[in-house]
C-alpha cells in the first residue's frame, strides 16, 4: 500500500509526513509538491494499491487544480482512494465541482486546518476500505501474476467472448460491465462455497 | 412523405398484432421509465431537441437538412407535426436495432470523426437523438435508407403507448421494468442511389409560437460560422407553414448589424505572424500588432462590440435579439465546436467556457462582458491541432495551447474594454464642452444685444420693453448654463467617486479572500506543528523534530505578521494623505533604501528625475508601486550579466512622466496588457504570484494616472514601463 501526498503546503519534515512514515514505513509514503508530477506518479503506478491525499489549490495558478487531478485519476481508474484537503470551507467549492467530487466517489474531504491526526485517521480508513474491496483485491492479484499469464485468454463468457487478465484488469478499473459481473460472480461463488459447508472461512 | 406514411400505417396494423417472436417487430432494450426520466434531464427544451437532431444530421454526413414545422401552433395536438429530413448516410436495420434503440452504457465514441470522405468532427452527443424526439412529440416514424439498399426502412414508435403501459404497471403495483411493446416496421421500395433519414414527429407536445420559430432559427444559425464556408456544405433549411417569413428559408448566420465597434484580426502563414489587438488611449484608436504565431496556431477572429445605444438598436431590430449577443464562440472549419454546441435556453445558465465573465467582478467598468460582444473565432483542423474538444463536450482539453488561446481571446476583449473606458471619458468631456460652448454663445448673444440696444437711440418704450425682457432671459439662460456646468461637474465627480468606491470594494473582496487563504494556511501549519508537540513530547524517537518544529512555528508566525501588516496598511491606505515631492521620494527610496539590495544583486542603478512634482496621496501606496517594479525587475534580471535598472522622469505640458526600465528578459509581445491582470505571471517558477503589477496598476489608476509597457529603453532586451500622472486630477 502506498500513501501518495500531493500538496504544496506539506514538506518532507511536516508532522503529517513524519507520522505517516512512522505508520506506513518510509518507502510507502511519497510526497509531491506539484500537481502534475503527482498525477503522473499515480497514473504510472496504477498496479499499486494507493491512497492519495490531495490539495485542492496550488499556489501557482498555472498548476492543475486538485479537482482536475482527481478527475484525471478517475478517468483511468476507480481503484485509487482520494482524500481532498483545502484551507477553504467545503461551501467555497462550487456546485459543479462538488458534483464532480461526489459523483466520482471522492473518499473524503477534510479541511487542512483540522488536526493532522484526523487527516491520518481518514487515510487509515481509506486503507482499510481498500483491503476489503473485491475489485482492489482482484486488481492486486492480477498485477502480481507474470506478464505472460496476464496476456493469455483467461475467462470465456457464455456469449463465447474471451478475456485476458489484462483486459479484466482494465475493465475493473473502468467499472465496465464485464468487470462488474466478474466481481458479482466471485461474491456469489464465495457465498455458495461457504453455504455448502465444505469450506470454512479460514481455508 | 404523406403517401409513404399511409403506406406504412397500412402495413403496420397487422404487424403490431403479431407475437414478440415476429421478426417484423423491433423491441426497445431498456426500461422506458428510466429512459424518459433520463431524457428529461438531458433535453429540457424543445429548441435544444431540434438543435440536437440537426447536429446528428451533420454527423451523418448530410449536406442538406430541412426542418419542417407543420401546424405547430394548432390547439390540437394531433395536427402538430415536425419533420426533420436529411440526405445523410441513413441507417441500416442493424443500426436502428443495435444503436438507435439501445441506450448506450459506454458514452465514449469509437471515433471522433464522421465517415470518410467527409471526416467531420462529430457534433452530436451519442444517444441524445431519441431523447430529443421524445421531448418533441409522442409519435415518431423513422424513414431511412442507406445508399445501395433497395428499400427504405420505416419504423414507427409510439411514446404515448409506452407511457400508458408504464403508468398501468405502476398502478397495478406490479414491477414491469422492461417494456413489452413492439415497434412495427416495414420496408418501402426506393431508388438504389437514395440515402438519408427523415424523422416525422407527430402529436407534438408543445405549441410553437412565432417567437419560438424565430428562436429556433437563431439557434440553428449559430451552428455555422458566418465567415468560414463549410466544405462539403451543410445547408440547413427551415420551413414553417404558419410563419410566412420562414416558409422556406435557408438558415444562414445573419450579417451582424448595429454594432458600435468592429475589429478583425488574422494571420500570415508566410511570415509566421499572428495579429493581436491593442487600443491606444493617446490616439483613441485600435492598432493591430503582429506577434509570432502562438502555440495554439494561427486564428482568425472577428469581434463585434455593442455599446449601450448599439445594443438598444440591435434589440429593437431583432426579436429575441438578447440571445444573439452572447459572447465569443469557436468554429472549426466553419462549424461550431462541441463545447459551444450545447444550447441553453436561459442566458444565465450558459457556461462561461472561455472565462470571459469570470473576470468581470474584478473590474466591471472597463471589462467587456459576454453579453456585449459577438465574437467569431475560426480555427481549422489543420492549423490548430492542439485545440481539442474534451470528451465530456463541455470544454476543450486543458493543455498549454488552449490556455494560451483563452488568454489571447481575453486580451482582444480587453482592448475593447480600453476603448469602452476611453469613450466613457470622452463622452463626459463632450457634454461638458458643449455646455461651456453654450455658455460662450449666450455671452456673445448678450453682447450683441447690448450693441443693438446702443445703436437704437431712444427706442420706443415697447421696443425697450422687448429688449429688457430679452436681456433678462439671456441673463437667466447664462445662469442656468453655468449652473448646469457645475452640476455636470458635480455629477461627474460623484459618479467617479462611486466608481472608485465600488472598485475598491470589489478589489477588497478579492483581497480579503486572498489574505484569508494565506492566513488559514499558516494557521493550519502552526496548528499541526503544535499538535505534534501535544501528542509526542517528550518521546525520544522524535527528538530531532522538536527544535525543527519550534523554529518552523517561529518562522510561520513571522509570515503571519507580515501578512497582517500588509492587511493593516491596506485598511488604512486612505487615511494618510500627504503632500510629497515625487523627485525626492524616488531619489530617497531608490538610492538609499535599495542601495544594499542593488549592490548585492550587482545591479547598476541610475536615476534621473528632471523636475519637482508635488503629489498629494498616500505616500506608502506610492512607494509600493516602485517597490513592486523593483522586485519585478530583479526577477527579470536574474539571468542577465550586466544588470541595469533606470528610473527617469520629467514634466510635460499636462502630466508628470516616469519611465522605469531594466535590461532583463523583457515582456513577450502580446503580453503587454495581460501582465497587469491579477495572478498573471510568467515567473511562477521563482515565486512570482502575479500580484505586484496588479497592485501597481490599481495604485496608479487611483491617482488617475496610467501605466503602460512601451518600447524597451535598453534595446533589444529589457522592459520599460511608462507612468503618466496628470496634473489635473479632478
Amino acid at each position: 500500500m502506498k500513501i501518495v501526498v500531493i500538496h504544496d503546503d506539506i514538506s518532507e519534515t511536516s508532522p503529517i509526513m513524519v507520522m505517516l512514515r512512522v505508520q506506513y514505513g518510509d518507502d510507502n509514503v511519497v510526497l509531491h509538491t506539484h500537481s502534475q508530477p503527482g498525477l503522473e506518479y499515480v497514473l504510472s503506478n496504477l498496479g499499486q494499491k494507493m491512497v492519495v491525499l490531495l490539495d485542492k489549490n496550488f499556489y501557482d495558478g498555472k498548476e492543475k487544480s486538485g479537482i482536475k487531478v482527481f478527475e484525471e485519476i478517475r478517468a483511468k481508474t476507480s481503484l485509487v482512494s482520494v482524500i481532498l484537503t483545502s484551507v477553504s470551507n467545503i461551501s467555497d467549492i462550487g456546485e459543479e465541482n462538488l458534483k464532480i467530487l461526489i459523483n466520482n466517489d471522492l473518499f473524503a474531504f477534510e479541511s487542512f486546518t483540522s488536526d493532522y491526526s484526523k487527516i491520518i485517521e481518514l487515510i487509515d480508513k481509506a486503507v482499510e476500505g481498500m483491503d476489503l474491496r473485491i475489485d482492489a483485491v482482484l486488481e492486486e492479484w492480477i498485477v502480481k501474476q507474470p506478464e505472460e499469464k496476464r496476456e493469455r485468454q483467461y475467462i470465456t463468457t457464455k456469449g463465447d467472448k474471451s478475456y485476458t487478465l489484462n483486459e479484466i484488469l482494465e475493465s475493473i478499473r473502468q467499472r465496465t460491465e464485464i468487470g462488474r459481473s466478474l466481481e458479482q460472480n466471485i461474491l456469489k461463488l464465495a457465498v455458495d462455497l461457504l453455504t455448502r459447508k465444505n469450506m470454512k472461512l479460514d481455508d | 412523405m404523406q403517401k409513404v406514411l399511409k403506406n406504412i400505417s397500412k402495413k403496420l396494423a397487422p404487424v403490431s398484432k403479431k407475437t414478440q417472436t415476429n421478426d417484423q417487430n423491433l423491441r426497445w432494450r431498456f426500461d422506458v421509465n428510466t429512459f424518459r426520466l433520463l431524457g428529461r434531464e438531458l433535453i429540457t427544451d424543445r429548441v435544444t431537441a431540434i438543435f440536437e437532431l440537426v447536429k446528428n444530421c451533420y454527423d451523418a454526413n448530410a449536406t442538406r437538412v430541412t426542418v419542417e414545422l407543420i401546424d405547430v401552433s394548432s390547439d390540437k395536438k394531433e395536427n402538430r407535426k415536425i419533420v426533420i429530413r436529411d440526405n445523410g448516410t441513413g441507417m441500416s436495420f442493424a443500426d436502428i436495432r443495435d444503436k438507435w434503440m439501445v441506450v448506450g452504457t459506454n458514452s465514449k465514441r469509437v471515433s471522433q470523426y464522421s465517415a470518410p470522405p467527409f471526416n467531420r468532427k462529430l457534433l452530436g452527443e451519442k444517444g441524445v437523438g431519441r431523447f430529443a424526439v421524445d421531448k418533441l412529440g409522442e409519435r415518431l416514424v423513422i424513414h431511412t435508407k442507406q445508399k445501395g439498399e433497395k428499400n427504405w426502412l420505416d419504423v414507427g414508435i409510439n411514446w404515448d403507448e409506452y407511457e400508458a403501459r408504464s403508468t398501468a404497471s405502476t398502478q397495478g403495483n406490479q414491477l414491469s421494468l422492461f417494456t413489452e411493446i413492439d415497434n412495427a416496421y416495414a420496408y418501402v421500395p426506393g431508388e438504389i442511389e437514395d440515402h438519408g433519414t427523415t424523422l416525422q414527429i407527430s402529436n407534438v407536445n408543445e405549441i410553437w409560437t412565432d417567437l419560438d420559430v424565430i428562436r429556433l432559427y437563431n439557434e440553428l444559425a449559430k451552428l455555422l460560422s458566418p465567415f468560414h464556408p463549410v466544405n462539403p456544405p451543410f445547408d440547413i433549411w427551415l420551413s414553417s407553414n404558419e410563419v410566412p417569413a420562414y416558409s422556406n428559408k435557408q438558415v444562414r448566420p445573419d450579417p451582424i448589424r448595429f454594432f458600435s465597434h468592429f475589429q478583425e484580426i488574422g494571420f500570415d502563414l508566410a511570415t509566421g505572424e499572428q495579429e493581436t489587438l491593442q487600443f491606444e488611449a493617446d490616439k483613441g484608436e485600435f492598432v493591430k500588432i503582429r506577434i509570432p504565431i502562438k502555440r495554439f496556431g494561427p486564428v482568425k477572429f472577428k469581434i463585434y462590440y455593442f455599446n449601450t445605444p448599439a445594443k438598444r438598436r440591435f434589440l429593437a431590430a431583432y426579436k429575441g435579439g438578447d440571445e444573439r449577443i452572447d459572447g465569443v464562440k469557436i468554429y472549426r472549419d466553419g462549424v461550431i465546436t462541441t463545447p459551444f454546441a450545447e444550447y441553453n435556453a436561459h442566458p444565465d445558465h450558459k457556461k462561461d467556457i472561455l472565462g470571459i465573465d469570470k473576470r468581470l467582478w474584478r473590474d466591471i467598468f472597463t471589462k467587456v462582458a459576454s453579453r456585449e460582444v459577438i465574437g467569431i473565432l475560426d480555427i481549422t483542423k489543420e492549423n490548430n491541432p492542439d485545440i481539442i474538444d474534451a470528451t465530456n463536450r463541455q470544454d476543450f482539453v486543458d493543455n498549454l495551447a488552449y490556455r494560451e488561446l483563452k488568454e489571447f481571446i481575453i486580451q482582444q476583449l480587453d482592448a475593447f474594454g480600453s476603448a469602452k473606458k476611453f469613450e466613457t471619458n470622452l463622452k463626459r468631456s463632450i457634454v461638458e464642452r458643449e455646455l461651456i460652448q453654450a455658455g460662450v454663445e449666450a455671452n456673445q448673444f448678450s453682447a450683441e444685444l447690448t450693441k443693438v440696444e446702443k445703436l437704437l437711440e431712444n427706442p420706443k418704450p415697447e421696443v425697450k420693453n422687448v429688449f429688457d425682457s430679452l436681456k433678462n432671459q439671456v441673463t437667466q439662460l447664462k445662469n442656468a448654463i453655468s449652473q448646469s456646468v457645475s452640476e455636470q461637474k458635480k455629477f461627474q465627480r460623484d459618479a467617479e467617486r462611486k466608481e472608485k468606491i465600488l472598485r475598491s470594494l470589489v478589489s477588497l473582496q478579492e483581497f480579503a479572500s486572498m489574505i484569508a487563504h494565506a492566513v488559514r494556511t499558516s494557521i493550519a501549519k502552526v496548528k499541526h506543528l503544535g499538535e505534534f508537540f501535544k501528542l509526542n513530547f517528550p518521546k525520544k524517537e522524535f527528538e530531532r523534530f522538536y527544535l525543527l518544529y519550534a523554529t518552523q512555528i517561529y518562522d510561520e508566525m513571522n509570515t503571519l505578521l507580515k501578512v497582517t501588516d500588509f492587511m493593516l496598511s491596506f485598511a488604512s491606505a486612505d487615511k494618510h494623505y500627504e503632500d510629497f515631492n515625487v523627485r525626492e521620494l524616488l531619489s530617497e527610496l531608490l538610492t538609499q533604501s535599495y542601495e544594499t539590495l542593488f549592490r548585492n544583486e550587482q545591479i547598476d542603478f541610475e536615476i534621473d528625475i528632471k523636475n519637482d512634482f508635488i503629489l498629494t496621496t498616500n505616500k506608502q501606496a506610492f512607494k509600493d508601486v516602485f517597490q513592486n517594479l523593483v522586485s519585478n525587475s530583479i526577477k527579470a534580471l536574474r539571468n542577465t550579466k550586466e544588470k541595469k535598472i533606470k528610473c527617469s522622469g520629467y514634466l510635460d505640458a499636462e502630466s508628470f512622466i516616469i519611465y522605469f526600465s531594466d535590461n532583463g528578459v523583457g515582456i513577450d509581445k502580446g503580453d503587454e496588457e495581460w501582465i497587469f491582470g491579477l495572478f498573471n505571471t510568467r515567473t511562477a517558477d521563482i515565486g512570482g504570484a502575479g500580484i505586484g503589477l496588479y497592485i501597481v496598476e490599481m495604485q496608479i489608476k487611483s491617482l488617475n494616472g496610467t501605466i503602460q509597457v512601451v518600447e524597451p529603453e535598453y534595446k533589444p532586451t529589457g522592459a520599460t514601463f511608462k507612468i503618466t500622472l496628470p496634473f489635473n486630477r479632478e
